[in-house]
C-alpha cells in the first residue's frame, strides 16, 4: 500500500475512486464511486457518489458523501453531508454545519456549529455548544451542552450537564447523573421568559433541574430547582423543592 | 394467553438495582434495545420487560461482578463476535479491495467461453 498516489484538485475533476495517499480540494472533485484515503482536505467542493473512508478528514468547504463514511478524525468547518452512516473512531470537531442521514457512532464529539442525526447517536464524550438535532436514540458516557438540543428518542448518559442557553426538547433521558442548570439573566436584556427544557420522563440516580418542564421524574436523590414544572415525582431517598413546582409527590 | 410482565420499577426494587446501572447496561448491549416494552399506563408512560427474559439476565450480571461489562457484553454478544466476517481481498500491483463475503452476490470467472461461478462454491466451504 505504499504506492498509494496523491491527489490535488485545483480545477474541476471528476473520477470514478480509488485509494490515495492525500486528497486535496480547492476546485471541484466529484467522485463516482468509494473514495479511499489517508487524509482529504476540502475547501472547495466535493461530491462522493459512493462510500468514503479516511484517517483524517478537514471540510472547509462542502463535502457531500451519499453512502457510508468513516472519518477517524474529522474537522467540519464548512459544510458536510452524508446520507449513510458515520463512524469517527478519534474526534469529530463540528464548527460548520453537519448533516448526517444515517447514523452517526464517534468517541470524542465537539459540536459548535450545527449536526444533525437522523438516526442514532452514539458517543463516548459529547459536547455541544451549538445546535444538535438527532431523530433517533443518543448513547454517551458524559453529555454536556449548553446549546440548543432536540433529541427525538431517549437520551441515554453516564452524565448529563445541561446548561439552557436555547429551548431544549428530548424524549426521554436515562442515566445515572443528570444535571440540568437554567442560564443566569445576563443582566441589560431583562427577559423574563427563560429557556426551557422540555422533556416526557426523566430517569436517574441524581437528578438536578431547573427551568424544566417535565411529566415524570425518577430517581433516588431529586432536586427540583427554579422554574421547573414537573407533574409527578417518584423518588427512593431525597426530594427537595426549591422554586419549582410538582404536582404529585411520590415516596417509593 | 396473558403475558407475564415485570414494570421496570419492580425489577429495580426486586435486585436493588439503580436507574443508572440499568441505562448503563442497556448502553453497553448487556440488555438488547427490544427488551424494553413501552407501555401506557393510567399514571403515565411505563417500561415493563418479559419476565422470563430479564430476570435471569439481571441475576447473570449481578452474579458475574468478577468480570468487567465490556467483558460480559462481549461473552453475551459473543455470537456476532466470536464469528469473524470472511473477506475477499483483491489485489494488483495499485491497491488492494476487500469485500465481505456476506455483501457479494457473485464472483464469476469468465475466459472464453467458460464462466465459473465461485461464490456458491466458496460460501458452503466457509460454513
Amino acid at each position: 500500500m505504499s504506492n498509494r498516489e496523491n491527489l490535488h484538485v485545483s480545477g474541476i475533476v471528476k473520477n470514478t475512486g480509488g485509494v490515495y495517499a492525500e486528497v486535496h480540494v480547492s476546485a471541484v472533485l466529484k467522485v463516482d464511486g468509494d473514495l479511499e484515503c489517508e487524509s482529504l482536505h476540502s475547501s472547495g467542493s466535493t461530491k462522493i457518489r459512493g462510500s468514503f473512508a479516511g484517517d483524517s478528514v478537514r471540510c472547509s468547504g462542502a463535502l457531500s458523501i451519499a453512502g457510508n463514511a468513516r472519518m477517524d478524525h474529522a474537522h467540519c468547518s464548512g459544510s458536510l453531508r452524508c446520507d449513510g452512516d458515520v463512524s469517527s473512531a478519534e474526534r469529530l470537531k463540528v464548527s460548520g454545519s453537519v448533516q448526517i442521514g444515517g447514523s452517526l457512532r464517534a468517541r470524542e464529539t465537539q459540536i459548535s456549529g450545527a449536526c444533525h442525526v437522523g438516526g442514532q447517536l452514539h458517543a463516548t464524550e459529547l459536547t455541544c455548544s451549538g445546535a444538535l438535532t438527532a431523530d433517533g436514540d443518543v448513547e454517551a458516557e458524559t453529555f454536556r451542552t449548553s446549546g440548543a438540543v432536540t433529541v427525538n428518542g431517549l437520551l441515554n448518559a453516564e452524565q448529563v450537564e445541561m446548561k439552557l442557553c436555547s429551548p431544549c426538547r428530548i424524549g426521554e433521558i436515562g442515566g445515572s447523573s443528570i444535571t440540568v442548570l437554567s442560564k443566569e439573566p445576563s443582566g441589560i436584556f431583562f427577559r423574563r421568559d427563560v429557556p426551557r427544557l422540555t422533556v416526557k420522563i426523566i430517569e436517574g440516580d441524581t437528578v438536578e433541574l431547573e427551568a424544566t418542564r417535565a411529566e415524570i421524574v425518577r430517581g433516588k436523590n431529586v432536586r427540583i430547582g427554579k422554574e421547573c414544572e414537573i407533574d409527578r415525582v417518584e423518588y427512593s431517598g431525597n426530594l427537595e423543592v426549591e422554586g419549582g413546582s410538582v404536582r404529585e409527590k411520590i415516596k417509593v | 394467553m396473558e403475558e407475564d410482565l415485570i414494570s421496570k420499577k419492580e425489577l429495580l426494587q426486586r435486585y436493588g438495582i439503580s436507574y443508572g446501572a440499568l441505562y448503563r447496561w442497556k448502553r453497553m448491549g448487556l440488555i438488547p434495545e427490544d427488551w424494553f416494552l413501552r407501555k401506557s399506563t393510567p399514571t403515565g408512560q411505563e417500561t415493563y420487560f418479559h419476565r422470563g427474559q430479564i430476570c435471569p439476565r439481571v441475576e447473570l450480571i449481578l452474579s458475574r461482578r468478577d468480570v468487567s461489562l465490556e467483558g460480559l457484553a462481549e461473552e453475551l454478544n459473543g455470537g456476532q463476535a466470536q464469528k469473524p466476517r470472511s473477506m475477499l481481498i483483491i489485489s494488483d500491483r495499485f491497491s488492494s479491495k476487500r469485500f465481505y463475503l456476506d455483501e457479494l452476490t457473485a464472483v464469476t470467472l469468465v475466459s472464453g467461453e467458460n464462466k465459473t461461478e465461485f461464490l456458491q462454491l466458496w460460501k458452503g466451504e466457509i460454513q
